[in-house]
């Protein structure tokens, strides 16, 4: 077990001694996709706190959500510790869709 | 016996500096999306004006502008009676400015087209389908969103995300030197040139690169929107949310499987639908199933200033409306308008237009500047990735280039009555490009054939002109040219573009020949 672990974090690690983005064929595409995710999550809030009109929702949410998206991928990406930062993202995308459904469920009561 | 790995001789790490992490997150996003975003730039500035090109690309349609078209049964008798008794849809396109024609295709359920024809609504006059099938601007409006690859749209809306990351990156990277930078560029050469053109037309077009990275993130990624909002705002609920959002549709056609011969007239219908949207013209009919008891005709309505409606008739039951659009659009439909509008610039006239067109241009650039950076930074260090990016760019980015040329040699020497011909045009330009992209991915890349493939294409578009001229008697100065402005416009152009790199060829001596031909053998047959 202990050397999956090491060989899985050897996988995402970057090479000692030389900083640069390592695997970038992995790590673009994934740290893409989980900004957008965190965009489209930050959407569901505006949707769920703003009900008033869909409409809305797409002209602040929508327009301004690849802003979002764009900005958190260069961050991940100049990160120091890119995977965490990555992860980080993601369990921040999972926690606001949640926060998102709650409120919702909250305001159908 | 101890092995030790080779990364355990590296020396320990260093945390870099700030900068060194963005340069190196914003080159690696950058070769990443470096042939992607060429295409689509250079795809997305033609199709700014892919209305405009239409008449150019298409001989048949130089016609006078069209009267408006109230009534339609005179002018389609001949094409619905020739079209096929199996049709499953005929589409009917009513002249627009740039298309002064009316266009009849009819398709089968699979969305085969099996008949084309299309009549002048001056005289009536019906013309061949092949004359008017020829979409090449269209097309490349296609490729612009990356339509022709699998789940294009999705990958245009990912690679919009990352387009924005990079402008980030690099506002980041300049941010002590935005207006700086513009001073002394006369001084630089090689590899200072190419940064300072990508860094100073990156900086020039933020505000268009912000303008095009979230409206194109926005439009292509609005399917992953779409279902996260019905879920949250309606409940899941797609009946309730379809009208709020302008995807309301008239109610589904049931085929009933009884044939009739023929097509009622569909004037009164036509009248009807003007009536219920007064102010509004006709710009389409689609009639489905249209041999079937239970055919529904559809009448499209536009203004000038982008309203639109339509209005459905169960043609063989009734003649009241089944489905009378929604009179004032949702605020959502309108949002994704107004993101259209941003995109495309159809907004503020040709003004506009061109100044995105020059945005397009310096993206262009900008996208060249930054992968001769990143392969000439490179080649010390990683001689190989160097080669296959340089590859990669000159053979699929730089190939766009004479395989457009190609696709308009195609448009003019393709026969006109060929069957399907816009089809053959696009299978023309997809093989020359994909040729084009393995030849210099095979035979590798120099200065010098990058500077062939930009010669070559100029050269094929400029003699375009040339062709309508001998072949049509349309040259570009001639009146005929000047029927649609647009037709005169880009064959002066093109012609211009020429004889300006022809001259600037001759002046530098690049078209001579030259002195000591040995001298110069070894670097003709240099490929990289």
């Amino acid at each position: 077990m202990g050397s999956l672990i090491r060989n899985i974090t050897r996988f995402f690690a970057a090479t000692p001694g030389r900083w640069r983005i390592h695997r970038p064929w992995l790590f673009v595409p994934v740290a893409v996709l989980v900004s957008t995710l965190l965009g489209v999550a930050c959407v569901a809030l505006a949707a769920a706190v703003i009900p008033a009109d869909v409409g809305v929702v797409l002209a602040i949410g929508g327009l301004l959500f690849p802003l979002l998206g764009g900005a958190v991928l260069a961050g991940c990406m100049a990160s120091h510790r890119r995977w965490r930062a990555v992860g980080q993202v993601f369990v921040a995308s999972l926690g606001i869709g949640l926060i998102s459904g709650l409120i919702n469920w909250w305001s159908s009561l | 016996m101890s092995h030790e790995s080779p990364r355990a001789a590296d020396p320990p790490a260093k945390a870099p500096s700030f900068a060194v992490r963005w340069f190196e997150a914003h080159s690696v996003a950058g070769v990443t999306l470096l042939v992607p975003f060429f295409v689509m730039a250079l795809t997305g500035t033609i199709s700014l004006f892919h209305e405009e090109l239409r008449a150019w690309h298409t001989p048949a349609l130089r016609l006078a502008e069209p009267p408006p078209v109230h009534a339609v049964d005179a002018l389609l008798t001949g094409p619905l009676a020739d079209t096929p008794r199996d049709a499953a849809r005929i589409h009917v396109r009513l002249p627009t400015r740039w298309a002064p024609l009316i266009t009849v295709r009819s398709t089968d359920r699979d969305r085969e087209d099996l008949s084309m024809a299309a009549v002048d609504p001056a005289d009536g006059s019906t013309l061949p389908g092949s004359a008017v099938s020829s979409e090449l601007a269209h097309h490349l409006f296609h490729w612009h969103f990356l339509h022709p690859l699998p789940q294009g749209l999705l990958l245009a809306g990912f690679l919009s995300v990352l387009w924005l990351a990079l402008t980030v990156s690099g506002l980041v990277m300049h941010r002590r030197k935005l207006l700086s930078q513009f001073r002394g560029w006369g001084k630089r050469r090689a590899r200072a040139l190419h940064a300072w053109i990508h860094a100073a037309a990156g900086t020039a077009t933020v505000p268009f690169s912000l303008i095009f990275g979230m409206t194109g993130a926005f439009l292509g990624l609005s399917s992953l929107l779409l279902p996260v909002i019905v879920l949250l705002v309606f409940a899941g609920d797609i009946e309730t949310a379809q009208p709020a959002l302008g995807f309301d549709q008239p109610p589904p056609l049931e085929v009933v499987g009884e044939r009739v011969d023929r097509i009622p007239p569909l004037d009164p219908f036509v009248a009807d639908a003007l009536a219920q949207r007064p102010g509004l013209e006709l710009t389409r009919l689609d009639l489905q199933e249209p041999f079937d008891r239970a055919a529904r005709l559809t009448v499209g309505l536009a203004s000038g200033d982008g309203e639109n409606a339509r209005v459905a008739y169960d043609i063989h039951e009734s003649e009241e409306p089944v489905f009378v659009s929604a009179p004032e659009e949702p605020l959502a439909t309108q949002v994704f308008s107004f993101g259209f509008m941003l995109h495309f610039a159809t907004f503020g006239g040709y003004a506009v237009k061109v100044l995105y067109a020059l945005a397009g241009i310096l993206f262009c650039w900008l996208t060249y500047a930054g992968a001769q950076m990143y392969i000439s930074r490179k080649r010390k260090h990683a001689p190989r990735t160097a080669k296959v990016v340089e590859r990669l760019f000159d053979g699929l980015g730089l190939g766009l280039l004479p395989a457009i040329g190609i696709f308009a040699w195609a448009n003019r020497w393709l026969p006109e009555h060929l069957a399907h011909r816009g089809e053959v045009e696009i299978h023309v330009f997809h093989i020359a490009w994909a040729l084009i992209g393995v030849l210099v991915l095979t035979f590798g890349t120099s200065r010098r054939r990058r500077a062939a493939l930009v010669y070559g294409s100029v050269a094929l578009l400029a003699t375009v002109p040339l062709i309508d001229g001998w072949r049509y008697g349309v040259w570009p100065w001639s009146s005929a040219s000047w029927v649609v402005p647009s037709v005169g416009i880009t064959s002066l152009l093109l012609l211009a573009t020429g004889l300006v790199c022809l001259v600037s060829a001759i002046a530098r001596g690049q078209l001579s020949l030259p002195s000591s031909s040995k001298e110069k053998l070894p670097e003709l047959s240099e490929g990289r």
